[in-house]
């Protein structure tokens, strides 16, 4: 475990955005945090990157773990010269080797033809993927990523949860994109009118209608096939469905 | 949400009564009489519930507040002397009269930026808008007025989120003034980009649905005097009546 939050409350006024919150983040999974717009999804990113500080309630972390957070418009924080200077910017703060690790995480991003370009000019996807290196270069145990999926197309979304299974840390994504929750995440955090709903396996989670009416998410792509074919086990994506009526495992 | 009673008052009124509490801060310099507007628009503000609001907007003021004291205070001299400080060529002397002239200018402005900031807090930019083009305001002049009160949370809320960007990147702001300026620029650069591409977006939403079309405009927002606008306007010229009164007899 290495977050735990026990009984959080949050207010920006008067009104509450969370409330009686527990959560417990696990070290290398990938959590992706769903909900309707308001229910707190990104309030909650923003206390586990220490944005915010709750109102009450505990705020578990382990000191020294150093904590990613990429916003949900990207651009907004973009202010150097070239992509890679900007990717510098992170481990230049926190006293890192910035040049080698920038270097590093273009290639790994695989945004290296990029580094001499205005970020600004960028197209979405790009700049998302500029944000991402941004963050992944202060080499932060725990990333924390604001709708990463937004704007994206379906291919887009492909190629970035694919990137994403290349990390080693902690991801923990906003998103409102069932789909991408299924294929790319470990557990779901529901959220619903500032309070967890439910925290579980992805694909029993986004399975159970209960919880899915209640949170207004919309069943994934492959629970709606496998529904409609009367198959128990639920595929990840098209290739796993495929395999399933091959006859293999998915 | 339910809207408190001052939210619920037409503009042309709450407008009405900000214009006289601000006529008498620049008209009357007496402490008492400054202190007494002060002491109403805050009556105002809590029976509206938006003192927490209405703090937080005056809380710009904490820096100008404490430097237009002090140079007030050292550097007008009248009547009996305080305290002194000599040093060289340089006097300075806390005097009665730099002390009156001191808390004055404070509670002046206190008086006319507390009720301007009612007035905002409590009214709906459009509704604003919709009162001055009542009132015989030219309409684009009008808009533009409206449009600068819904910019300054619009930028509030993006520069708050170039700091969250950033912050969240590593940056410290810390050391003195120089050093924290110097941090800032992380800031500063988005900032202003993404403010001048608001502007530009802004033209050209306006231009697609003909801003510049001549032809009378029509207004779904209804604007209409109750019992509490007529309160209002006789309270506010009962008050007007009375400091005139009270200052000139």
């Amino acid at each position: 475990m290495q977050i735990k939050i026990e009984n959080l409350h949050f207010s920006y006024s008067d009104s509450p955005t969370l409330h009686s919150v527990d959560l417990s983040i696990d070290e290398g999974k990938n959590y992706a945090v769903m909900g309707r717009n308001g229910s707190g999804k990104t309030t909650l990113l923003k206390i586990l990157a220490g944005l915010y500080k709750p109102d009450s309630g505990e705020l578990k972390v382990p000191e020294g773990l150093e904590i990613g957070f990429s916003p949900e418009d990207p651009e907004l924080g973009f202010f150097e010269k070239t992509v890679k200077k900007e990717i510098e910017f992170y481990p230049r703060n926190l006293g890192l080797d910035h040049e080698k690790l920038a270097a590093e995480t273009l290639e790994k991003i695989g945004i290296s033809g990029l580094q001499d370009k205005l970020p600004t000019i960028l197209s979405s996807g790009q700049q998302r993927l500029v944000s991402i290196a941004s963050v992944l270069s202060g080499r932060p145990d725990i990333l924390l990523l604001d709708e990463p999926t937004h704007s994206l197309h379906r291919k887009g979304e492909k190629i970035l949860g694919k990137l994403l299974e290349k990390f080693e840390q902690t991801i923990v994504f906003t998103t409102h994109s069932s789909d991408f929750a299924l294929e790319f995440a470990d557990k779901v955090i529901v959220m619903d009118s500032g309070t967890v709903l439910k925290v579980g396996d992805v694909r029993k989670v986004l399975n159970d209608d209960r919880i899915l009416d209640k949170a207004g998410i919309r069943p994934p792509g492959p629970v709606a096939w496998a529904r409609k074919n009367d198959i128990d086990i639920i595929p990840l994506n098209a290739e796993g469905a495929i395999e399933i009526l091959k006859g293999g495992k998915d | 949400m339910k809207k408190s009673f001052i939210e619920k008052l037409d503009p042309r009124s709450k407008l009405f009564f900000s214009l006289i509490v601000v006529i008498l801060a620049i008209v009357i310099p007496e402490i008492i009489f400054l202190s007494a507007l002060i002491l109403v628009t805050l009556i105002m503000v809590i029976i509206g519930k938006m003192l927490k609001k209405w703090i937080s907007y005056l809380s710009v003021f904490k820096i100008l507040i404490p430097l237009l004291f002090f140079l007030n205070l050292f550097f007008y001299a009248g009547g009996r002397r305080y305290w002194g400080f000599e040093f060289s060529f340089l006097e300075l002397y806390i005097t009665q009269g730099g002390l009156i002239v001191s808390v004055t200018i404070i509670l002046r402005l206190f008086s006319i930026a507390g009720v301007a900031a009612m007035f905002i807090i409590s009214t709906d930019p459009i509704q604003i808008e919709t009162a001055l083009a009542a009132l015989k305001v030219p309409w684009k002049l009008a808009f533009l007025f409206s449009l600068t009160l819904k910019l300054i949370p619009e930028m509030k809320t993006r520069y708050k989120k170039i700091e969250e960007a950033q912050l969240s990147r590593g940056l410290k702001i810390s050391g003195g003034p120089i050093k924290k300026a110097k941090k800032k620029i992380p800031m500063m650069i988005p900032f202003l980009a993404s403010i001048i591409k608001y502007g530009y977006e802004l033209t050209e939403a306006l231009e697609a649905r003909d801003f510049d079309d001549i032809r009378e405009r029509t207004t779904l927002i209804h604007l209409d005097h109750g019992v509490f606008d007529y309160m209002m306007y006789i309270f506010s010229i009962s008050l007007f009546t009375l400091y005139v009164y009270l200052y000139l007899f």
